[in-house]
């Protein structure tokens, strides 16, 4: 819970308002506090102390006094008088005025025997009336006792003397005769309340400031403002401060007194021991209530209290507006950048004050204007990765298809490297070949000298045949005249045939009118009509005969010209082989030449060869090293397809 | 099939020349039952005609054909003919057959009567025959025209048989 709270800053900073605003101010309220009540305890000590100190004078000065009159009075001839004649009668009236001066109740005179002489209070002669007792008898015998072992003026404590009695303290003094004797011990009481009127005086103590004397068996000697008179000797006060007073001479402390209040307390022990002589002493404790001497600290501390509480509302408001101005705006932010952090770029911070100026705002505004550009970037980087996944994937199908051609290379290479080997082999071949062309070319040319004469014999040869087509020729054109003539005989032939025909007709014609008669020379004109029939085919076929003399006359015409053309042909032909054979001459001797140049030329294809063979063996382990990069990067960007595609996972989770 | 028959098979050679004679018998008796008529056969324009012999004074190779102005156009002119002279008619356009091109006419049949003399000019004689009146046949329907009226029939081998009287008779040959 402290954590999570602890963890908001808008709690943080309310803290820290608290802190700073309130820190000091309960700082400076307790300091302020402690000194005040430092300076007030310090104020109250001193004047309890002074009180105290001039309480304890008084009563100092009170007995001292009472007890010089007692000596006095004692030492006075009147008593010894009085003593001697036994007239205590006429001294009732010096008592009397004593006691009314000094307050003493009562002044006894008892005998050197101890017994009871005068009582001055009630006017007894205990000679004369020895039937009245003696209230104060006990404590007047001890008194008288301890005198006449001491022959001093001596004070006995408190004492309650007879029941129902206020306490009382006893003063003695020893009365000597003129010459010097024992006679008597005079004996005053002073009651408790004589003593307690000095004490309770009470001027400048406030409500409960008190001032009261205490005996060492803890018993009050005289009554505080809050007891009766009839608290005296029996009220204890059983007090750490009243038993510190019977040690020290003097003191100040805070306790508890002996109603269980806490009150600030001066003491003193009187000294009557040493001042009076007494067996016995006495303290007086001034107090005063610590409710009463801090009541105007608790009254400041009330008042810084209001204060504060003011202040720590005022604190609390002013942090609280402050807070909530720097920690609103800072929240919001922090939730938009979880939800950017989650993924949705969508965040935006509302801006309930758009005018703000400050860093805040400024703050909001560029995280606004970051986020639509974030989100422009994303939406474009999404796109990108679109874009990348697409082109990873083609490169990666370029890559396939670069390790496909890889292979292919490879396998090329090796193909490559065969047919350089082959190649090696054939160009060695050829280096024999080209040497065994070198030594042809040779031959060729001797043949080709030959070739030569024989081309001009053929000339020659060629020359007489010209001779002979033209006289075929000749003939042929003779011979083609010839079958006009026998063209002509065979139209004639002809027409005699078709005259016969016409007559064997008219024959026939001219034996039909001879009726019975013709009819034999019907038969004759029959066998005419058959005759001229015979000569018209055979005409017919000598023609036919004589047309494809006609046709093979003309045929051997044409072919005797062609003849003579190709006879040209021929010749010209032969001039040309002629110089081709002399050319073929020259060329085969270069041939030679160059068949050489060619082995020459294959021994440092061979070499060359050799190299390539050595460089394709190089370029093969390259290709293989290359195929094997080839596949470590289709590995690579196998990779980078799955980091695209992880890319590609990661923006689609993005809202934008 | 064609092998010789042996010499000494006398009974084949007997079977065969009985068959033969009693086919020649019934030639015989065809011929004696049809009329024949002797005829001129001649080609004009490749059809062949046929003329009987009665009327036929003479065949005689076209010579020195002349042409007579006035003449109906069939009559292509007139030849001297030892000494008469002979008007020549061109049966094509007597006949007003479509096909007028000229054939070589080369030869010219004489036809005479008592009292009428022309010549018929022909490509070519092809000789004298014998022709059954039985075997000729009414005209053909394609033989229409002027030339029906003077057709005696058609022979069944595609001869066309003219009527050489209605020829002779015809008015139109007399030129008035």
């Amino acid at each position: 819970m402290f954590r999570s709270i602890s963890k908001s800053i808008m709690a943080k900073l309310i803290i820290q308002f608290f802190v700073v605003g309130l820190i000091p101010l309960i700082g400076m309220g307790t300091l302020t506090y402690y000194l005040s009540r430092d300076a007030m305890e310090t104020e109250v000590f001193n004047h309890i102390a002074s009180v105290n100190s001039i309480k304890k004078v008084q009563t100092l000065e009170f007995l001292k006094d009472r007890m010089k009159n007692l000596t006095l009075l004692s030492r006075t001839q009147h008593i010894r008088n009085m003593l001697a004649n036994k007239t205590y009668q006429e001294m009732s009236s010096i008592f009397e005025y004593y006691m009314n001066v000094f307050g003493y109740s009562d002044i006894i005179l008892l005998g050197v025997n101890g017994q009871p002489l005068y009582s001055a209070a009630k006017n007894i002669e205990y000679e004369l009336n020895p039937d009245i007792p003696l209230e104060t008898k006990e404590p007047a015998k001890a008194l008288w006792e301890k005198i006449l072992k001491t022959e001093t003026p001596t004070m006995t404590d408190m004492v309650t003397y007879f029941e129902k009695r206020a306490p009382a303290l006893f003063m003695g003094a020893p009365v000597y005769s003129d010459i010097g004797d024992l006679e008597a011990v005079i004996i005053c009481q002073i009651n408790a309340t004589r003593i307690n009127a000095l004490i309770s005086e009470q001027t400048g103590m406030g409500e409960t400031g008190d001032t009261y004397i205490v005996g060492a068996d803890l018993l009050m000697r005289s009554s505080s403002r809050f007891l009766g008179e009839d608290a005296i000797l029996k009220q204890k006060v059983d007090t750490r401060t009243a038993k510190q007073a019977f040690l020290k001479e003097t003191g100040t402390e805070r306790g508890i007194d002996y109603r269980g209040t806490d009150v600030l307390s001066a003491y003193s022990h009187l000294g009557l021991t040493e001042k009076i002589g007494t067996d016995f002493d006495w303290a007086i404790i001034t107090k005063i209530d610590e409710h009463e001497a801090f009541a105007l600290l608790n009254k400041l501390k009330m008042n810084t209290i209001w204060g504060m509480a003011a202040l720590i509302i005022l604190v609390g408001g002013v942090g609280f507006i402050q807070s909530r101005m720097l920690a609103k705006p800072i929240n919001e932010l922090s939730y938009r950048i979880i939800m950017l952090n989650d993924g949705d770029f969508t965040a935006e911070v509302p801006l309930t004050h758009p005018d703000r100026a400050d860093e805040i705002g400024l703050l909001l505004k560029t995280f606004n204007e970051g986020s639509r550009k974030f989100r422009k970037q994303m939406k474009l980087l999404m796109d990108s990765t679109d874009l990348l996944v697409s082109a990873i994937t083609r490169l990666s199908t370029t890559a396939s298809q670069l390790a496909t051609s890889a292979s292919e290379t490879s396998s090329s290479i090796s193909e490559v490297t065969t047919t350089a080997e082959e190649v090696k082999q054939t160009s060695q071949l050829a280096s024999e070949k080209a040497e065994y062309v070198a030594k042809s070319a040779d031959a060729t040319a001797r043949i080709s000298f030959a070739g030569k004469q024989a081309t001009e014999n053929t000339m020659i040869g060629i020359e007489r045949i010209r001779e002979e087509m033209n006289h075929i020729a000749e003939t042929t054109v003779q011979l083609s005249s010839q079958s006009k003539s026998i063209e002509d005989i065979i139209n004639t032939v002809s027409d005699i045939a078709d005259q016969s025909n016409i007559l064997s007709v008219n024959a026939a014609i001219e034996a039909a009118k001879a009726g019975e008669h013709g009819k034999g020379f019907a038969v004759v004109a029959q066998e005419v009509k058959i005759l001229a029939n015979q000569s018209k085919e055979a005409t017919n076929q000598v023609r036919e005969i004589l047309v494809d003399i006609q046709k093979a006359t003309g045929t051997a015409v044409m072919a005797t010209e062609r003849g003579t053309k190709t006879v040209a042909e021929a010749v010209e032909l032969s001039e040309q082989a002629g110089d081709a054979i002399d050319r073929l001459s020259g060329r085969v001797t270069e041939s030679s030449e160059a068949a050489m140049q060619i082995t020459a030329s294959n021994q440092q294809q061979l070499f060359g060869m050799d190299q390539l063979a050595q460089a394709m063996e190089s370029i093969n382990d390259a290709t293989a090293q290359n195929l094997e990069g080839v596949r470590q990067l289709e590995d690579a960007i196998k990779g980078l397809e799955e980091m695209a595609q992880t890319m590609k996972a990661i923006t689609s989770s993005y809202k934008i | 099939m064609n092998a010789k028959p042996h010499p000494d098979d006398n009974h084949v050679l007997e079977i065969l020349n009985n068959r033969a004679r009693r086919l020649a018998a019934d030639a015989s008796a065809e011929k004696s039952s049809f009329t024949a008529m002797t005829v001129v056969e001649f080609k004009i324009a490749h059809e062949i005609y046929a003329l009987a012999l009665s009327r036929i004074r003479g065949v005689h190779p076209l010579k020195n054909l002349t042409w007579i102005p006035g003449t109906p156009n069939f009559i292509r002119g007139v030849i001297n003919l030892r000494g008469e002279i002979i008007s020549v008619v061109d049966l094509k356009v007597f006949f007003e057959l479509p096909d007028q091109e000229l054939t070589r006419l080369s030869q010219v049949i004489l036809l005479a009567s008592e009292d009428m003399e022309f010549g018929i000019l022909a490509d070519e004689i092809l000789g004298v025959t014998e022709i059954f009146e039985n075997d000729i046949r009414p005209s053909l329907p394609t033989l229409t025209g002027i030339r029906e009226d003077y057709l005696k029939g058609v022979t069944g081998d595609g001869r066309v048989v003219l009527d050489d009287e209605k020829l002779l008779a015809d008015e139109k040959m007399c030129i008035k």
